[in-house]
């Protein structure tokens, strides 16, 4: 079974000295649990103010290994240097990734316009950051992350039509009312999707077409990710579609 | 041999919500295909998972999990949910008991370190049943009734004779781990929470791969990615199979490991 990985991250995660996983580390992991390739972001720019040096060093990090982790752009749009960032590194990188709650702004900021109108341009999918931990339990010095407002996503997407939001790691509940809404520009990915049952649910809005293989490493476990498809309750088809096929057909 | 310590029954709910056949074989089944062999169940309420439930809620619960326990006597142990606010608490864990359960459930009805538990921990020892006890720590603060470990490590120590596991290791594995380090009758589960990288191993370097079980809390939970943290867990082949099975027999058997 082809697989890529939407939900990868690299660097270190500063509340559990467990969650670091540098390149080299990283396609090793992804080769031993039979991952093809997967698309990366920086776990570092969530916590530095700067959209230029963080990307800058991040892709020429991942230079070497281009063949199995592809780099997302994370761009901070608050940040007028996204502009430079943009320009710099929209054409190298496989898509864009946003992480909205820890950069703490309104996705449907309207000073945000001229920026989706520029990430419109490229046709790469847009990752919307939901989740990386579970939040009930995580360190207090995260309490400033806002909610997550499906509501505001749905808008999103219907204000922006000619952008493909990938929605990353959203919950259960919130990928129900998200699949629910029936938009053809949001996918969900599966890193937080769990419960005996709920993906054979989740596959039948669109056979599958709207649910992208995820794993959240190195968070999680990049085999528990896999254990949610290595199942006969899923068509050949429909792991296909989960795997890589809906990824390919965004582009 | 892998078993389960940690399911509970579907309830209407979970069925209309995923689609899931309403058939309590269901849980079963999938468990088999996921090559699980025993799992424990409890019901935590027919309709939905009701934290006070009252005396014939709980019934009602126990007597579905009598019923999947004879259709499959090779493949499940019962558990007995419990509402310490009932006043037919020891006459509900008679019944249970003899109908063959092995271990008590108790969730957010009262907290671990209540008095209200006590008589139900007392017969529970008489009567040698594990008691299930959940358990969390919140960063926003725990639900009304809702045990933290250090509630946990309480009861541990007050009834050092007591078979305790603590459910999703506290669910603050960094904190519930080291809350519940020297009581040795306190075991804790894997289950319910996301599969996170470094769980397991961090359980065992602080507690012993003998006081860790292999739970997965489905239907909330699934079977092959709770199983998956064990398996692709950083520890040895012989800590695996004690956690996957072996030590959960070891309580049902003789009362320790």
């Amino acid at each position: 079974m082809e697989l890529i990985d939407i939900d990868l991250y690299l660097g270190n995660w500063p509340f559990d000295l467990g969650v670091r996983c540098g390149p080299r580390q990283l396609e090793k992991a992804l080769k031993q649990a039979g991952i093809k390739k997967g698309l990366v972001a920086p776990l570092e720019s969530l916590f530095v103010p700067d959209n230029l040096r963080i990307n800058k060093k991040f892709f020429k990090r991942l230079r070497p290994f281009s063949q199995s982790l592809l780099p997302l752009l994370v761009l901070n749009p608050m940040l007028p240097s996204w502009k430079k960032a943009f320009r710099l590194f929209s054409d190298q990188a496989i898509g864009f990734k946003l992480f909205y709650r820890f950069h703490q702004y309104s996705l449907l900021n309207p000073k945000l316009e001229h920026f989706y109108a520029e990430l419109a341009k490229k046709n790469k999918p847009v990752i919307i950051s939901l989740h990386l931990i579970d939040e009930r339990t995580a360190p207090a010095y995260l309490n400033f992350l806002p909610a997550v407002n499906v509501e505001a996503l749905i808008e999103l997407a219907d204000t922006y039509p000619k952008i493909n939001f990938i929605l990353s790691s959203p919950t259960v509940h919130e990928t129900n009312e998200l699949l629910s809404a029936k938009r053809e520009n949001i996918f969900v990915t599966t890193s937080f999707l769990e419960g005996e049952g709920v993906l054979e649910k989740f596959t039948n809005f669109s056979h599958g077409r709207k649910i992208l293989f995820g794993s959240n490493f190195p968070f999680f476990y990049l085999e528990a990710a896999r254990a949610k498809l290595d199942t006969e309750r899923f068509s050949t088809e429909t792991k296909k579609f989960i795997g890589h096929c809906n990824l390919e057909r965004i582009y | 041999m892998i078993t389960d310590c940690h399911t509970h029954l579907y309830t209407t709910s979970h069925c209309e919500s995923f689609g899931v056949a309403g058939e309590q074989t269901e849980l079963v089944n999938r468990a088999l295909e996921a090559g699980i062999d025993k799992i424990a169940v409890s019901s935590l309420g027919r309709k939905d998972y009701l934290p006070y439930p009252s005396e014939e809620e709980v019934s009602q619960a126990n007597s579905d999990v009598i019923k999947l326990m004879r259709m499959f006597p090779d493949k499940v142990y019962g558990f007995c949910y419990l509402n310490p606010g009932n006043k037919n608490c020891l006459e509900e864990i008679k019944r249970c008991a003899d109908a063959g359960m092995k271990g008590v459930k108790l969730w957010i009805a009262a907290k671990a370190s209540s008095p209200r538990i006590i008589p139900i921990i007392e017969e529970a020892i008489k009567m040698n049943l594990i008691i299930l006890q959940h358990s969390s720590l919140r960063t926003k603060g725990n639900r009304k009734g809702e045990s933290t470990p250090f509630d946990v490590a309480y009861l541990g120590e007050k009834y050092p004779e007591a078979k305790i596991i603590m459910a999703h290791a506290g669910a603050n594995q960094h904190v519930g781990i080291e809350a519940v380090q020297k009581f040795s009758n306190i075991y804790v589960d894997t289950s319910g929470g996301y599969p996170e990288r470094g769980m397991v191993e961090n359980v065992v370097a602080i507690l012993g791969a003998k006081r860790i079980l292999f739970g997965s809390d489905v239907p909330g939970r699934s079977f092959t990615v709770q199983l998956a943290k064990v398996q692709a867990a950083n520890i040895s082949e012989a800590e695996k199979k004690s956690i996957l099975g072996e030590n959960f027999l070891g309580l049902l058997s003789n009362g320790t490991n």
